[in-house]
């Protein structure tokens, strides 16, 4: 029994496992449809189902399929097309003015005709309730959970008040343009479900958005209807069911199997089968850095042409086009070509180690120097880290900048970034994604006035040129005059580079073929009404 | 009993104090400052000593009140009787498929070791504990449901299915990938143990009188159970709580995932009531372990 069947059993291993993975490369995908043809079923990247409450948990991609399906705010966003970044369009408010005689005080004309899911009609009372609840801790319903998602976004509200049913106001600490921008992430809960369910409510939401709530079952999925009411008209589909599914081959799966019939990013090497079994691969640009925070408080970051040369030293190109299968586009400042906030005149980091070399030199470190980034393993819009971290770090090496990777889980990473650079422990700089969506992107990752706690301006960087620009883009009611600064605050920021710039994701989903009439915007969010499946 | 669950509960929660990170992450934007995450951390109660937390959470619990998640703000008690009971699900069926498998092919391949089914018992016995479970997961996956399309790949049920045959097509790919390791660990134990009964004195008397060969099997299978009873009994827990990496690739929302989650969103709550109840669980089975000993084995029960 012993040496023969020990050869045998190894062969036959051998032989199994080539089989095997022979027969999965080979695998075509033979069933592509659902069986429930008027479900749209999402594979989700997130781990968890998002909270129901107004303020999901998961990140962006609990306010995509969560937030915004369930609910509304007095502003959302305008997703209707894919050829320029997503603006803010009219939700809950038909339309808001500030007042001439004070540009603090912020008018909201109301819809007249909504009502929530639960059937309770929706009014400025309504309005005054969700504010409570999130920015009132006096108030009974007041909710810290539910606050703390939106916390950043009530910072510039000094009061708000209801004038009539339909008429709400809102008054600003000071000038402050973006207030719209700010409300898209406020959404709008039934008063008189908040009330009944208390505690159980996340069980029995009830917004006035697209979808209705159905039911949910946790680790699993959480199915809601079409709302056949729906002020904005009401979505094709009858069902929208999600998926969560944290690991990427699993997702892969589901599609190809027809379990599924929305992928959030499938992995990479699938793209060219997927495409070539008639799959839809969408990609498109959207308001996503993936960036290195430097620590500017200490050398050798201090120095604006250490920090230039690590911008000069990334193949991007590389990066992008080998790494990541085209899935992202280098970046070289904080917003992507094409956008109205990226400057054509801004320093160009191209791939340009010899430059690096040469800056480096004259700020003084011609053999270069060791640093250590603190980097995350997973976490959502952080990409795939490890591979993409070892790749900078090649690219750095080669001209003289030995980093340290300090992979960190992404909790722990998550809390020590909120709290800046540690002076107890060597960090020059953090990995961490950001969504540079609205127009405090400047304001809130750069400006003077958002050092730690006050900000996530962790770098400490301070450019009062840039402040002032911040301030008038912040001042001012014109959308055009306010771009034109935040353009200018784009090359500031670029040429400073307290950043290094790596890439822009490119968003990839992938959809069955027979799902139509889906536009991918460039947004972190989705239009789901105008699917249908055919 | 009590001790060392008392000491399950010490040790898991002095360690989540340990590890940096913070539930009110999962509750803020990447963008939220450091002053909103302390601020909704006050407001939460979570800023409390260290003893005051766990005698708090102690008290409750020995009124059976495992309290809320704080990122999913459910009730604990409700989202581990759900995920309880879907690990069972899955822990049965993978019991199933390798109980009967290791014990139909441990003692056949004991009686002909020359035949082909003790060379697939050992090839069996071999890959079974060697292959991570996780990677046979994918590989089941990618030959049943995306080239054949045979099974599901995810989930308990299908889009607006349901019933016991929807669920048992759910199961099968988890509960192979799970009971592996099982089915592999097994068949060679049963394999050997069987092998060395039919050796000895008893067995050749049992021979020498001519007992039919119905008998003889019994005879060896009464005597090799008290050995299986306690290997299947550490096997069992190993099924409720070793599942992690097969629930997250097939999407199956057992404890395992569950557990995980909440260590990912520092989920207090949950991590530490699911990790006393899998311990009280570990618990009961070695004690029932111990009592079918006592009943299959009277050299035991005179001891």
């Amino acid at each position: 029994m012993g040496p023969n069947f020990t050869k045998f059993s190894y062969k036959t291993i051998i032989l199994l496992i080539i089989v095997v993975v022979t027969l999965t490369a080979c695998g075509g995908n033979n069933a592509t449809s659902t069986s429930e043809s008027k479900s749209l079923v999402i594979a989700m990247s997130a781990a968890n189902i998002p909270s129901t409450d107004t303020t999901p948990t998961e990140g962006f991609e609990g306010y995509r399929f969560v937030g915004h399906q369930l609910y509304d705010g007095l502003v959302g966003w305008d997703l209707t097309q894919g050829d320029e970044p997503a603006d803010i369009a009219p939700g809950l408010a038909e339309s808001w003015e500030t007042s001439k005689e004070d540009p603090n005080i912020w008018t909201f004309h109301l819809r007249k005709d909504v009502t929530f899911h639960d059937g309770s009609a929706f009014n400025a009372d309504s309005v005054v309730f969700a504010f409570d609840r999130i920015s009132n801790p006096d108030s009974e319903y007041y909710n810290a959970s539910t606050a703390g998602g939106v916390l950043s976004y009530l910072k510039y509200i000094d009061s708000y008040e209801k004038i009539d049913d339909y008429t709400f106001q809102i008054k600003t600490k000071e000038v402050y343009s973006f207030l719209p921008y700010d409300l898209t992430f406020i959404l709008i809960p039934s008063t008189e479900a908040v009330k009944e369910y208390g505690e159980d409510y996340l069980s029995h939401p009830s917004g006035t958005g697209p979808f209705k709530f159905v039911s949910m079952s946790q680790g699993e999925e959480i199915v809601m209807e079409k709302n056949e009411s729906y002020w904005g008209g009401a979505p094709k589909v009858d069902q929208l069911i999600l998926k969560p599914m944290p690991d990427a081959s699993a997702r892969l799966a589901a599609l190809q199997s027809g379990q599924v019939n929305w992928a959030e990013i499938p992995p990479t090497e699938s793209i060219e089968q997927l495409k070539s079994s008639g799959f839809q691969v969408l990609l498109n640009d959207y308001p996503h850095i993936w960036p290195y925070m430097l620590n500017l408080k200490e050398e050798p970051w201090n120095d604006v042409r250490v920090r230039q040369a690590a911008n000069y030293a990334i193949d991007r190109e590389a990066l992008s086009t080998s790494l990541l299968n085209g899935v992202a586009k280098p970046a070289t400042q904080v917003l992507y070509e094409g956008h109205p906030w990226y400057n054509e005149s801004a320093t160009k980091y191209t791939y340009n180690p010899e430059k690096a070399k040469a800056l480096l030199a004259e700020a003084g470190y011609p053999d270069g120097f060791d640093t250590t980034f603190v980097v995350p393993t997973s976490g959502s819009g952080n990409m795939w880290p490890l591979e993409m971290n070892e790749f900078v770090q090649k690219n750095l090496k080669e001209v003289g900048i030995n980093v340290k990777i300090e992979a960190i889980e992404w909790q722990t990473l998550i809390t020590m970034y909120r709290a800046g650079f540690p002076d107890d422990k060597e960090v020059d700089a953090y990995n961490v994604s950001l969504a540079p969506i609205a127009p405090w992107t400047f304001d809130r990752y750069f400006a003077t006035s958002s050092f730690i706690p006050n900000g996530t301006n962790i770098m400490e960087y301070s450019n009062k040129e840039l402040d002032e620009i911040i301030k008038k883009a912040r001042e001012t009611f014109d959308v055009a005059e306010r771009d034109k600064y935040l353009n200018e605050a784009g090359k500031i920021v670029a040429d400073d580079a307290p950043w290094i710039f790596v890439v822009h994701d490119q968003n990839l989903r992938v959809l069955a073929e027979n799902v139509k009439g889906f536009v991918q915007p460039q947004s972190w969010f989705a239009d789901l009404k105008t699917i249908s499946i055919e | 009993m009590i001790p060392t669950l008392l000491g399950v509960s010490i040790i898991v929660f002095l360690m989540l104090q340990i590890v940096p990170g913070d539930p009110v992450n999962s509750l803020l934007p990447p963008d939220a400052t450091e002053e909103d995450r302390q601020r909704i951390k006050q407001e939460l109660g979570l800023d409390k000593s260290l003893i005051g937390q766990y005698f708090s959470w102690l008290g409750n619990t020995l009124q059976g009140d495992f309290g809320r998640s704080i990122i999913k703000r459910l009730e604990v008690t409700d989202l581990l009787f759900d995920a309880l009971s879907n690990t069972f699900i899955l822990a049965f069926g993978a019991a199933i498929f390798a109980f009967l498998l290791s014990l139909i092919i441990g003692v056949y391949s004991a009686y002909h070791p020359k035949s082909w089914i003790a060379s697939l018992g050992n090839i069996i016995g071999l890959t079974g504990v060697s292959i991570p479970n996780f990677w046979a997961a994918l590989i089941l996956i990618g030959i049943f449901s995306v080239m054949l399309g045979w099974l599901p790949s995810t989930g308990m049920k299908g889009v607006g299915g349901g019933g016991i045959g929807d669920t048992v097509m759910h199961l099968i790919m988890p509960a192979i990938a799970v009971g592996m390791t099982t089915l592999g660990v097994m068949t060679r134990m049963i394999r050997s143990s069987v092998v060395d009964l039919l050796q000895k004195d008893f067995i050749i008397t049992l021979q020498a009188k001519g007992a039919s060969s119905f008998i003889i099997l019994m005879h060896v299978l009464k005597n090799c159970t008290p050995t299986i009873l306690t290997v299947a009994g550490l096997q069992v827990g190993y099924l409720i709580g070793g599942s992690v990496l097969v629930e997250t690739v097939f999407s199956w929302p057992g404890v395992g995932q569950l557990i995980y989650q909440g260590i990912s969103q520092r989920d207090f709550p949950i991590i530490q009531s699911g990790v006393l109840v899998i311990s009280i669980l570990f618990v009961i089975i070695n004690l029932v372990v111990d009592i079918l000993h006592a009943v299959v084995d009277p050299r035991i029960r005179e001891a």
